[in-house]
């Protein structure tokens, strides 16, 4: 079920604040909470809650085990575990990829892709690890393992959270009113950033990557696609982090944010501190510093770098494109390391240019279909200035969407929560606030009808 | 100072309260409005399909996702001022693009429309179908279409056969603009078919857009009145060389402000431009009868009902004026039994002419091969040499418009089929 859908707008969510405000007990309201995180998962596609509640139950056994041994039985009861839910994590996600790489000839059946399993993989490996290495104790309340990995608003794109923040809100967590407004609110801006901007943008850029064939590309084009898309990504993404961590705010849970206008970044390091905070810290955590992080010699630090982004590329897909996208990060994050960093603290501007130029152009990687349309698209962008005419502006088909283009790059700066923070805190100029974002919420349903008007195509009689 | 902290916090808090109910008991109302007290409407004459309902949901599963499924398109279908809240979307589109274009825009500009995939001539009320893009496909298959009548010419040198060729704005060099790389590839293919064509032919001539303004509706890709009589008159020529007597109209008849129309255009680009009054030709016109799909007898399509069927508001589509779109081939018995007989294979264009043309021959039969394939009989072809064996035609007009000449997906089915031929 997607946030976004009018199952979910009108009959889940409302049903859901209800059932759970009515239950007046702690534990109620928990399984409450799991119930509904059950049917929220089971609605895609009810076959798949079965593998994530065999791995809940999985991690929570190994949890008791690693917690109640020592040494070399502990030892070995972690890692059994990481190689069962990694294991478990490549076969679905990745074997066709891995089979294809080895041109085995071999296909692999595979029912179908649990959903959120690259998250609630990690939310698994995340605690176990932090059990092994004594962080936290292993939760002898099974319930406590399901509904972590389960719990709704986060179980299908996160922010990934740690285990014994969660746990501890499962205990011990506090009702707050304006907490929950505030929820409300933020979901509704999260349903906007989505709906309004991330939708409409992704028209413009499934325009320019996909329909537009390579031998069109022009440099104004070509940028017009890749910001399109840079925009239309953090949007769609952000949108839904917004709205996971409003929902989890109406039902008194808190997260950690999960990015922090990375497009204002004044270089690549800083970016990756803002875009996709709980991916980032968790590969900081569970897999560079590990591995020694950059406390070791420059040859094992640029193999652990190496490592940590092949990881992160294929992570976001079983695809070449999107190793290399890793890598591509990857160089650019030791160029500065080894002595750019230094060189960009100076240049004021200059490095926010620097950054959201590597940044578009890694989204190109991201996204283009084949090494082919990456080469010509880049050197499309820079082969001469992308000098927007009027006559460009008149041909495009989605000049209609401009407007979303430009809101967009207005609100992807600090400038919004700013002003939203400012006006928030006062009543008079909250109520303000809340008309608007009434009118978002109201402008969001016109345009998911608006999806499903499909007028009869009746021209060739 | 402090006192002023507290109201505001208590201010906050009922701010807060009201808007967590406003939410939760709004959206609760509005889905149980929908659901149980918004009038059913089960169908979507302008998208021409059936709309989901909550009443199908109890034949569902949720084990299945059929449940899942039909809520959801339930909820977007049954919606309230589901259509008004298309046609504001859709207009704020097209005005974001019109302001951002500017106003004083040349007259022959095409303007893309939203998402429609149409296009906005200049800022007047027209719309038209994108122009035609250069395809090798295209080229092959109108010659193939050519290669196809000229073989049925000469293994039937007894019958005439013509063909006539409806030309539509979007195939004519209007838009035309070097600079901008912007071209229709339409008269290029008019000009490779009418050469490779070795029978009679002739196509509606379209030589400036005042020629297009004249002939067609303003959001239907249709002929009007004036258009249809220009294209009867033509094809009165091609048949007859002026040895016959055309048909003079009486009078033009419209509808009054209150009935106004927009057709396909219309209903793809949202309803968002003003409708239009609906012109009509009256004539004086002997008796003749219908018989469609080889049985049944139906009403005279007339202009009657054109006021019943603008007050209704219905489709807006050209066939609930000018006949149902769902047969695959009418008959028309004439009043003149001592006349020559004409089989027209075309589309729905020949709708507005078949009435006059029966002033002209004995028998009229109209095929529209397009639905043998998409409506009767699980794809089934039009076998045009079983046809003329079993009817009795002096003469075959053939009278398509250009995408049923190009469009992979229809092509076969006007393909002639003629195995062994």
């Amino acid at each position: 079920m997607l946030f976004n859908s009018f199952a979910f707008l009108l009959c889940f969510l409302t049903i859901s604040i209800v059932a759970y405000y009515l239950i007046p007990f702690r534990i109620g309201k928990n399984a409450v909470l799991l119930a509904v995180s059950i049917i929220f998962y089971c609605w895609t596609d009810y076959k798949l809650i079965l593998i994530i509640l065999i791995e809940a139950l999985f991690a929570f056994l190994m949890a008791v085990i690693i917690y109640n041994t020592e040494k070399t039985i502990k030892t070995i009861a972690y890692i059994f575990s990481l190689v069962t839910v990694i294991g478990a994590l490549i076969y679905y996600k990745y074997a066709g990829f891995f089979l294809q790489i080895i041109n085995s000839g071999l296909s692999v059946n595979i029912a179908g892709l649990p959903l959120g399993i690259s998250f609630y993989t990690f939310n698994i490996i995340s605690y176990l690890t932090d059990v092994y290495k004594n962080e936290t104790k292993a939760d002898m309340n099974p319930f406590n393992v399901i509904l972590y990995l389960l719990f709704f608003p986060f179980v299908l794109s996160g922010p990934l959270q740690r285990y014994k923040f969660m746990r501890e809100q499962f205990v011990n967590r506090k009702y707050n009113l304006l907490d929950i407004a505030n929820g409300l609110r933020r979901f509704i801006i999260g349903l906007g950033k989505k709906v309004l901007i991330a939708n409409n943008l992704a028209i413009i850029s499934d325009y320019v990557f996909r329909d537009l064939p390579m031998d069109e590309y022009s440099a104004a084009i070509c940028w017009l696609g890749a910001i399109s898309y840079s925009l239309q990504l953090f949007f769609d993404f952000a949108g839904y982090s917004d709205m996971a961590i409003g929902l989890a705010n109406i039902f008194g849970f808190k997260s950690a944010e999960n990015f922090n206008y990375p497009y204002i970044a004044s270089s690549i390091t800083d970016f990756w501190r803002r875009w996709h905070i709980s991916l980032s810290t968790w590969f900081r955590d569970y897999i560079y510093i590990p591995m020694g992080g950059n406390r070791v010699g420059k040859l094992r630090w640029l193999f652990n770098l190496f490592v940590v982004w092949a990881l992160t590329g294929l992570w976001h897909g079983a695809a070449y494109n999107y190793i290399i996208w890793g890598l591509y990060y990857c160089l650019i994050l030791i160029v500065e390391k080894l002595f750019l960093l230094k060189i960009l603290k100076k240049a004021y501007v200059i490095r926010n240019i620097y950054s959201i130029v590597l940044i578009v152009v890694g989204w190109v990687i991201f996204n283009c279909t084949s090494a082919e349309q990456v080469f010509v698209f880049i050197k499309t962008m820079f082969s001469g200035l992308p000098i927007i005419t009027i006559e460009f502006l008149d041909g495009l088909s989605f000049l209609y969407l401009l407007p979303y283009l430009l809101a967009a790059v207005v609100l992807s700066t600090p400038l919004f929560k700013f002003v939203y923070d400012k006006l928030n805190n006062n009543v008079i100029t909250g109520i303000v606030v809340d008309a608007v974002l009434v009118l978002i919420l109201i402008t969001c349903v016109i345009f998911l009808i608006n999806s499903s008007y499909t007028p009869f195509l009746y021209f060739q009689y | 100072m402090e006192m002023l902290k507290k109201i505001n916090k208590v201010l906050q808090y009922i701010r807060g309260l009201i808007f967590i109910l406003l939410f939760v008991v709004g959206l609760s109302y509005l889905a149980i409005y929908i659901y149980k007290y918004k009038p059913v409407e089960e169908v979507s004459l302008i998208e021409n399909r059936n709309l989901e309902t909550f009443i199908d949901i109890e034949d569902t599963s949720f084990f299945d996702n059929s449940f899942q499924d039909k809520l959801e398109d339930a909820f977007k279908d049954q919606f309230i001022y589901r259509y008004e809240a298309v046609k504001l979307k859709k207009k704020t589109d097209q005005n974001i693009a019109s302001f951002l274009r500017g106003a004083g825009n040349q007259a022959v500009q095409l303007n893309p429309v939203a998402d429609s995939g149409l296009y906005q001539v200049g800022t007047t009320n027209y719309i038209i179908l994108g122009l035609i893009e250069e395809n090798e496909d295209y080229k092959e298959r109108y010659l193939q279409k050519a290669e196809d009548i000229n073989k049925l010419q000469e293994d039937y040198p007894d019958i005439n056969i013509y063909v006539y060729y409806p030309t539509q704005v979007h195939e004519t060099a209007f838009f035309d603009d070097e600079e901008k790389g912007i071209k229709s590839y339409g008269p290029m293919y008019y000009q490779l078919f009418s050469e490779a064509l070795k029978v009679k032919h002739g196509r509606l001539e379209l030589s400036s857009i005042e020629d297009y303004e004249r002939y067609f509706y303003q959001q239907d890709h249709h002929w009007n009145y004036a258009g249809s009589y220009q294209g009867y008159l033509d094809i009165m020529n091609l048949i007859f060389d002026g040895q016959e007597e055309v048909l003079k109209p009486n009078e033009i008849v419209t509808s009054n402000d209150e009935l106004l129309w927009q057709g396909t255009m219309g209903s793809r680009t949202g309803y968002i431009l003003d409708k239009e009054p609906f012109y009509y030709y009256t004539f004086d016109l002997k008796d003749y009868k219908v018989y469609e799909n080889d049985i049944d007898e139906v009403p005279v399509y007339n202009m009657n009902n054109v006021d019943e069927y603008l007050s209704a508001n219905k489709s807006g589509y050209y066939y609930d004026i000018l006949g149902d779109n769902n047969h695959y081939n009418e008959h028309f018995v004439t009043s003149y039994p001592e006349k020559e007989s004409l089989l027209i294979i075309g589309d729905s264009y020949a709708s507005a002419i078949e009435p006059l043309l029966c002033q002209h021959f004995s028998d009229i039969y109209f095929v529209q091969p397009i639905n043998y394939r998409w409506r009767i009989n699980g794809g089934k072809y039009f076998d045009i040499d079983k046809f003329v064996a079993e009817h009795d035609i002096d003469n075959i007009l053939f009278m398509y418009t250009a995408e049923n000449y190009f469009y992979e997906d229809t092509y076969d089915s006007f393909n002639l089929h003629r195995e062994g031929k």
